[in-house]
């Protein structure tokens, strides 16, 4: 059993925190340990990574059917996308979802490092089956493809933003120039 | 007589329900995808060859707009709930929220659809079906009750509003009777899976 863990219910929990934020089971020294709940993971928590990838798809055709109705629209959508895709982004790339801390050290980042992917796979230390790394091959693709999909897509809503900003800067430099000329 | 205490039944509970609702959201981004490429289809058409799909009547650029910001918000609600969850927030009224906002926008959906016409109408039963996921038969009755009402709501807005989209009375009692008996078969197996797992455990236990 890797140390940090829940004792109830095997999740990962929040740093410093006094009780498993999944069970409410108290966490730390006193605490007599239950019967852990093994279970095996099956897909050992690729699926969320799948569902952003799908989301970002839906979005992104979105944005090219936005882009045939109005295509003013598409600045506000791009500046509301934009944040979430960067978090996600942060996550995935991470591969932790206390994704606004540092970087972690100690014995949290060894056992946060094995669950990594999967916080609320209880008993991931404990009952994974035997490392065949096929599985870790297809999450470490997965997970590629999706920070370089949220990455392109990141960049193509920053460019968008940037040519508005350029426009919107243009625009006032010729009515500065024009009230300047005018006098 | 020994059964398995509350608490780990609690613990169990509070896993599965977990688990069940990341698979819950992975299957409505999935759903949102797979409706909105057949929106998409209905609206420019669709030539493969073998088999064409002509665009439909009605899909006018209105129709098109609105569905397309609906499903905007649905991707944006689920993809707040991923980022939620997997930041380890998990309140109980989770499943209470992301149902409602399930009925909530497939309701505003069929509003600018065809109403109680449309067969849109079956995916209230693939949102009581994604129900027993959450582990919890307050949820699957919640949410049999909140899909009547989005049902009943439809009925009324084509009574009221829109005679084109009004159907059979016959055709409305029968789908709330269907909602209701689904959602009741789905109560009864949640009460038997706990009490599956309880006598489970009591055997286990005995020597
Ligand atoms: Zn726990």
């Amino acid at each position: 059993m890797s140390a940090g863990l829940c004792a109830s219910c095997g999740s990962d929990p929040a740093p410093g925190a006094s009780f498993c934020w999944l069970c409410g089971y108290p966490l730390g020294a006193g605490a007599a340990p239950v019967a852990r709940i093994a279970q095996a993971s099956p897909a050992a928590g690729i699926g969320w990574v799948v569902a952003f990838v799908v989301a970002l798809f839906v979005l992104s055709g979105v944005g090219l059917e936005l882009a045939f109705l109005w295509p003013g629209l598409l600045i506000p959508y791009a500046a509301a996308l934009v944040p979430v895709l960067v978090v996600m982004t942060r996550i995935l790339y991470v591969q932790r979802f206390d994704f606004w801390e540092g970087s972690k050290s100690g014995p949290a980042a060894a056992a946060s490092s094995g669950a990594a992917l999967a916080p609320a796979q209880p008993a991931s230390g404990a009952t994974r089956e035997a490392p065949d790394g096929s599985s870790d091959v297809v999450a470490k693709v997965v997970t590629t493809v999706a920070v370089g999909m949220a990455g392109t897509a990141i960049a193509i809503g920053l460019l968008m933003l940037l040519a508005v900003a350029a426009f919107v800067f243009l625009v006032a430099i010729c009515f500065a120039a024009i009230l300047v000329l005018g006098h | 007589m020994t059964v398995a205490p509350p608490s780990a039944w609690h613990v169990v509970e509070r896993v599965w329900s977990y688990r069940g609702e990341e698979r819950a959201n992975l299957m409505r981004i999935l759903a949102i995808a797979c409706f909105y490429a057949i929106e998409l289809v209905n609206r420019h058409g669709l030539n493969l060859g073998f088999i064409e799909f002509p665009p439909v009547e009605g899909v006018d650029e209105r129709f098109h707009a609105a569905v397309t910001a609906l499903a905007v918000a649905w991707v944006a609600s689920a993809l707040g709930v991923l980022i939620m969850m997997r930041s380890r927030r998990f309140p109980t009224t989770l499943k209470y929220i992301t149902t409602t906002v399930d009925v909530v926008l497939l309701t505003s959906i069929l509003l600018i659809a065809d109403g109680p016409r449309s067969p849109l109408v079956i995916t209230y039963f693939i949102i009581l079906a994604a129900a027993p996921l959450r582990f919890s038969a307050g949820l699957v009755r919640y949410t049999a009750l909140a899909t009547i009402v989005g049902y009943v709501v439809l009925v009324g807005d084509a009574w009221l509003r829109r005679p084109e989209t009004r159907v059979p009375r016959y055709q409305q009692l029968m789908t709330i009777l269907a909602l209701a008996l689904a959602g009741l078969a789905l109560v009864y197996l949640m009460k038997m899976l706990r009490e599956a797992a309880e006598a489970y455990a009591a055997r286990r236990e005995a020597p």
